[in-house]
């Protein structure tokens, strides 16, 4: 096949040759970089998920101490089943390819992605919740509800003054009683679920099992995600001090002349070395 | 969670603590004599049992429970005005979709019936029942209590 190998701006108007190397360098790069943003923000989906569940909780509950607005409760109930089955779909979206995103990074590495399978049995074995989590899953690909039941509880406390005011506290459940029999959910699951789950402790719980992954995938793609980094960087860089900032937003492209100078391959590569939304967060600190 | 009072949140009577349970098939308001104050109470438990009148069933049914706290009020409200006394308190306040109850502690049970006997059946209710309970105040409240939080 007769190639030619470039970086480009985004309207192609500015163009450097590179030799097939260096594309195949820049190609496993940012798929390695791409891995490891994955990760993140797999990551950041089940925790911005649990972040809008206590958000309509919160919602729900104040609702429920109110003059009851009916429509309001009953349009918010189903927002909040939704959030929770998003935050479910989220948190399978990212253990199930936690392993393949760290192996697509370090191919070689068997140890290591056996460390990480370790890592999840172990989880499995030890939290209710990571097990429960999982089977729920299951559960709510075929039934659609994560939500059976809500609790308000208030009570007056007294202050130093003299003066009390009301403390309301608002709980969601799942109910065992209508999860079904051992045909509907994971039977080994079952068995030791108690008769109500706080849904909010039960998320807490498996947050920090989620929060134990990711710093482990974290620090083991560390090293590749910085020399790939490093390398996307220098050829961004390369191209900008060629034609200037104004051709800032960098592809690399693989044209075939065998079919009238098809592109057979284009990939973004600054959106990898400026990427303002892989800053840091607090939800990120290992 | 622990969730701020918002500016509409229906008052509830001073000294009660309150519990609102929502479920797929079943819905229960209470309130309850917060336990300092059980704790000083002596005499008969007695229960009025008031079963919703059908347009309040149907009403019931409409707002999907959801307005269960409002009757539960009126029911305290109107039993606080025509049986409770010095020595006659509400000690529980419940409603689920069949029923609402009314429990109070008197010296006599015969107190807590003449009163119910003078006490104009608001619409919102059938015919009430009765029902005397040989459990002290503070035992009544914690059975009451655990029948919903398992």
């Amino acid at each position: 096949m007769d190639s030619a190998f470039f970086l480009t701006s985004h309207d192609h108007e500015k163009e450097l040759p590179l030799t097939e190397q260096q594309f195949r360098d820049l190609k496993r790069a940012r798929k390695r970089l791409s891995l490891v943003f994955a990760i993140s923000h797999k990551f950041r989906l089940v925790m911005s998920n649990f972040a809008l569940i206590e958000l309509q909780m919160t919602e729900l509950g104040a609702l429920y101490v109110s003059k009851g607005d009916v429509d309001a409760i009953e349009q918010l109930k189903p927002s909040l089943n939704a959030s929770i089955n998003n935050y479910v779909l989220s948190a399978r979206i990212f253990t199930s390819q936690l392993k393949r995103h760290v192996q697509g990074c370090l191919p070689t590495e068997r140890q290591l992605i056996a460390d990480l399978s370790q890592a999840m049995d172990t989880l499995y074995q030890r939290s209710f919740a990571y097990r429960f989590v999982d089977a729920l899953y299951d559960y709510v690909a075929y039934y659609g509800l994560s939500c059976h039941a809500f609790l308000t509880d208030s009570r007056e406390l007294s202050q130093k003054d003299g003066i009390s005011h009301r403390e309301y506290e608002f709980k969601a459940f799942i109910e065992r009683d209508f999860i079904g029999g051992p045909a509907d959910f994971r039977a080994s699951v079952l068995s030791e679920t108690p008769q109500r789950i706080d849904i909010q402790l039960l998320l807490s719980e498996y947050n920090s099992c989620m929060q134990v992954l990711h710093d482990k995938a974290m620090a083991m793609t560390k090293q590749v995600a910085g020399e790939s980094h490093a390398q996307l960087a220098e050829f961004v860089n390369v191209f900008v001090s060629e034609f200037g900032e104004d051709y800032a937003n960098v592809f690399v492209v693989h044209k075939t002349h065998s079919f009238g100078s098809q592109v057979y391959d284009r990939f973004p590569i600054s959106m990898y070395v400026n990427n303002h939304n892989m800053n840091p967060s607090p939800q990120d600190s290992v | 969670m622990i969730i701020q009072s918002p500016v509409n949140a229906v008052a509830l009577p001073a000294g009660y603590d309150s519990q609102d349970l929502v479920s797929i098939n079943y819905r229960h308001f209470a309130l309850w004599l917060n336990e300092a104050s059980l704790e000083r109470l002596r005499g008969h438990v007695s229960e009025l049992c008031f079963p919703w009148s059908m347009t309040t069933r149907t009403e019931n049914f409409r707002s999907r429970l959801n307005h269960l706290s409002n009757h539960v009020l009126s029911a305290f409200e109107i039993v606080g005005q025509h049986i409770t006394s010095d020595t006659c308190r509400i000690i529980a306040c419940e409603a689920d979709k069949y029923v609402c109850s009314v429990s109070l502690v008197a010296p006599l049970p015969q107190v807590v019936f003449q009163g119910l006997q003078a006490m104009p059946c608001p619409d919102i209710f059938d015919m009430p029942e009765m029902i005397n309970h040989d459990a002290s105040p503070v035992t009544y409240i914690e059975s009451r209590r655990q029948r919903y939080c398992r």
